[in-house]
């Protein structure tokens, strides 16, 4: 221990230059970089979204071709959802659990580092899955993201780029979880009980936990897919006495889990934004954490509701409907509970919580269409068509991108110590919702018409809808500008914030963040703070 | 004894269970945590002594290792490292049930039934119609079909149809026909004592064959099904049509 103690004399900053981050073991450095690699990634994945909804701004074929369509589908998939949303939610946990928590780091540091380092060569391997096509690395990989066999055993090299893209981000998130987990349960200050976690970092609490169940099991079923395209095994081949649709088993054991990792955090955040500007406590905070246990527990034994369509016994399909039915008990319950803190509160409407009233109506619709969905009668109806599409957008746009935005403003002035620019927050959270619902809202409507999802072209009558698809998502992608535009000036400079800079962030609160000036020294908690 | 963080010298309040232990394992951990949170750099040397060392129990652990770290991580490590496995147990476990319930299974509906299997009784008051269907996986060029589309079938009785296979192309191939019963419920009761889709099928370049099916439906069958389907998924064993079509081929 005496090593320790010499080194707590040194009071400094910062290093200096590119070292800083390669080398980062801060965890609010390597949360920057987090939050700016997904930034980064969701203008990819949004500029494939781009194209998608350009080619399917007319029936026929105008911009690409059909493998390359697929292509962009099954890409924007997995940028969004692993390159995207999970690194912003590990940035956020990486910036605001320490800081709520009154620890002076992450338990493990250079863990940490390495975590954020393997997002990179990642993003270079899920990129180069693309291009390797186009020099001769066979068909392209036309799966969609849930990478079903036999097509993903018939994809050229690709596939395999895209299979190690899995493997590391699969490590990086458990490392990340395991990190996180460990913070959480060692590093709370003297009185910081369980009871007292802000609900974030209770969220997240479930979140890395679910990431360890789940996350080892897709790295196992992408490594029997890669034994049988190389290796002459027959995990999911006929022909050797395999079968396809176990890797549909497994894929969605970790798939559907992947859905509450994604939308976890969020719910956090909506539980940190809500009391504050409605100016009461939180609502059943206990039953908020039970809540989130459960979905927890339910959320692992629900997976083959993706799967009605594969000819399982009637009672297999009646267990997974009534299960995915359960489901919206958790759910319903945390969206009442943010309802009744609203009850009564003396609410203001700054952008965060523009955001999260937003994401309360968008995302009990994504419920409502989420209970039709999993009725399996009316599901065999639906399955596989724009409807499906609409609904998982529903979901994932204000139940967990929203929830990120939401995040950012929340937190921008503690993280830079400027206040961002209201007005020009206000018109992007309008401009970006009305984006959203005009391109989604109508594809419930084409999906019931019967239109299939994963298609480059459609029949002449569904037009109108794509048509207005289309000039919604070009919106909705060009508010993004304005997105990056508050933030880059927010970084920069602005009206300086106060250590809490909203007034009421604290209320019915123990949590410690907005103890530490805005923005936070370097390194914070150096001595333990306690929590009364 | 070694100088502690300044607030440690402090009395510590009580905050009900175990607040003096808790008080001590969170000095400590501000301690472990700020030398290297402010002082080392994170390279992959770095963060594997994270993870290993903090996860083991070797001397130069209990010289750096956080109180409470040790315990938390090994837990997280063996969950982890057991769900990797328990993907990989699905694949057992996936057939087991399979076989077990008789959903999806390949291995019940290739099974060759022997006449202990089949019940002797024959039920003359019903017929059911069997359908046959063959199908060529990707990239197979052969052909592929019954020679018979349907049967009225009388449960009990034993039945033949022939399949009709030709290589149409300019090498050898072997080829296996994958069944499967449809509705899945009559699996069980649809028994094959003779069928090539026992065995695999060598066929020479621009070679066909007619192949044999012999089967039973037996009484058991339940009352509701009227018509079961018969399909063969024929495919190449060592699917170098299917990659060379990928762009995989090695040769």
């Amino acid at each position: 221990m005496s090593d320790a103690i010499t080194h707590e004399a040194h009071h400094h900053g910062p290093p200096t230059g590119a070292k800083r981050w390669l080398y980062s073991t801060n965890h609010k450095d390597i949360g920057t970089m987090y939050l700016i690699f997904a930034l980064v990634m969701l203008f990819l994945g949004g500029a494939m979204a781009m194209v998608i909804r350009a080619e399917l701004w007319m029936p026929g074929l105008q911009l690409v071709e059909p493998d390359f369509f697929n292509n962009l589908v099954t890409n924007h998939a997995l940028i969004m959802v692993f390159a995207v949303v999970m690194p912003a939610g590990v940035g956020l946990a990486n910036w605001m659990i320490p800081l709520m928590i009154g620890a002076p780091d992450m338990a493990m540091p250079r863990m940490n580092n390495m975590s954020f380092w393997l997002l990179p060569p990642a993003a270079i391997l899920l990129v180069l899955s693309m291009i390797v096509p186009f020099f001769g690395g066979g068909q392209t990989v036309n799966t969609g993201w849930t990478l079903y066999p036999p097509l993903s055993i018939q994809s050229g090299m690709g596939m395999d780029f895209l299979i190690f893209t899995v493997h590391v981000l699969g490590v990086s998130s458990i490392m990340g979880s395991i990190n996180i987990i460990t913070t959480i349960v060692n590093m709370r200050a003297p009185g910081m009980t369980w009871m007292k976690m802000p609900i974030f970092v209770w969220s997240w609490f479930f979140t890395a936990l679910l990431l360890i169940v789940i996350m080892p099991v897709f790295a196992g079923g992408v490594t029997m897919l890669l034994f049988d395209r190389h290796f002459g095994t027959s995990f999911f081949d006929a022909a050797g006495g395999g079968d396809p649709v176990l890797f549909q088993h497994i894929f969605w054991f970790f798939g559907h889990p992947e859905v509450y990792v994604l939308l976890l955090p969020s719910i956090g955040v909506l539980g940190m934004i809500i009391p504050t500007f409605s100016r009461k406590p939180l609502f059943g905070y206990k039953s908020l954490v039970y809540g989130m246990g459960v979905l927890y527990g339910l959320g692992l034994i629900v997976w083959a509701h993706h799967q009605y369509t594969i000819g399982m016994s009637i009672e297999t399909t009646t267990y997974f409907m009534i299960g995915t039915i359960l489901i919206s008990i958790p759910v319903g319950l945390m969206i009442f509970n943010f309802i009744f803190t609203l009850w009564k509160g003396s609410i203001t409407f700054e952008t965060p919580m523009l955001f999260a009233l937003a994401i309360i109506l968008m995302f009990s619709f994504a419920g409502t269409t989420g209970v039709m969905l999993a009725v399996v009668p009316a599901d065999l109806q639906y399955h596989d068509t724009y409807f499906v599409v609409a609904h998982f957008h529903y979901a994932l746009i204000p139940g967990s991108l929203f929830g990120l935005y939401a995040a950012v403003f929340f937190w921008l002035p503690k993280w830079t110590g400027h206040m961002y620019n209201e007005r020009q927050g206000k018109i992007f959270f309008w401009w970006t919702t009305i984006g959203f619902n005009l391109t989604f809202f109508p594809q419930h409507f084409s999906g019931l018409a019967g239109m299939p999802r994963r298609i480059v072209d459609y029949n002449m009558i569904f037009t109108e809808f794509n048509v207005m698809s289309s000039v919604g998502a070009f919106a909705f992608g060009l508010s993004h500008l304005l997105f990056l535009y508050i933030i880059i000036k927010t970084v920069k400079g602005g009206e300086k914030a106060a250590d809490k800079p909203w007034d009421g962030a604290s209320i019915g609160y123990s949590g410690l963040e907005w103890t530490v000036p805005s923005p936070p020294p370097f390194h914070t908690f150096e001595v333990a703070p306690e929590v009364k | 004894m070694l100088p502690v963080l300044k607030h440690g010298e402090q009395p510590v309040k009580n905050y009900g269970y175990k607040a003096k232990e808790r008080s001590k394992k969170i000095n400590q951990s501000h301690r472990a945590v700020y030398c290297c949170g402010g002082d080392c750099t994170g390279d992959i040397a770095g963060a594997l002594f994270d993870l290993v060392v903090m996860a083991t129990e070797t001397d130069s652990a209990k010289a750096t290792t956080v109180y409470g770290h040790k315990k938390t991580i090994k837990w997280l490590l063996v969950i982890a490292v057991g769900m990797f496995g328990f993907g990989f147990a699905m694949v057992p476990l996936y057939n087991l049930l399979c076989s077990v319930t008789g959903w999806n299974s390949i291995g019940t509906n290739s099974a060759q039934a022997t006449t202990a299997d089949i019940s002797r009784e024959i039920d003359l008051d019903r017929t059911v119609t069997v359908t046959f269907d063959g199908t060529i996986n990707a990239g197979l060029p052969w052909e592929f079909k019954p020679l018979v589309r349907k049967l009225a079938v009388t449960p009990g009785k034993s039945y033949e149809a022939n399949f009709y296979v030709k290589n149409y192309s300019d090498r050898e191939i072997v080829g296996q026909a994958i069944p499967g019963v449809t509705p899945w419920q009559g699996t069980e009761h649809f028994h094959k004592t003779e069928c090539f889709c026992f065995t695999q099928q060598t066929l020479a370049a621009g070679e066909s064959r007619v192949m044999p099916l012999r089967f039973t439906v037996d009484a058991d069958l339940p009352k509701d099904i009227k018509m079961l389907t018969l399909s063969y998924t024929l495919m190449d064993t060592d699917r170098s049509a299917l990659k060379a079509n990928a762009g995989l081929a090695k040769h």
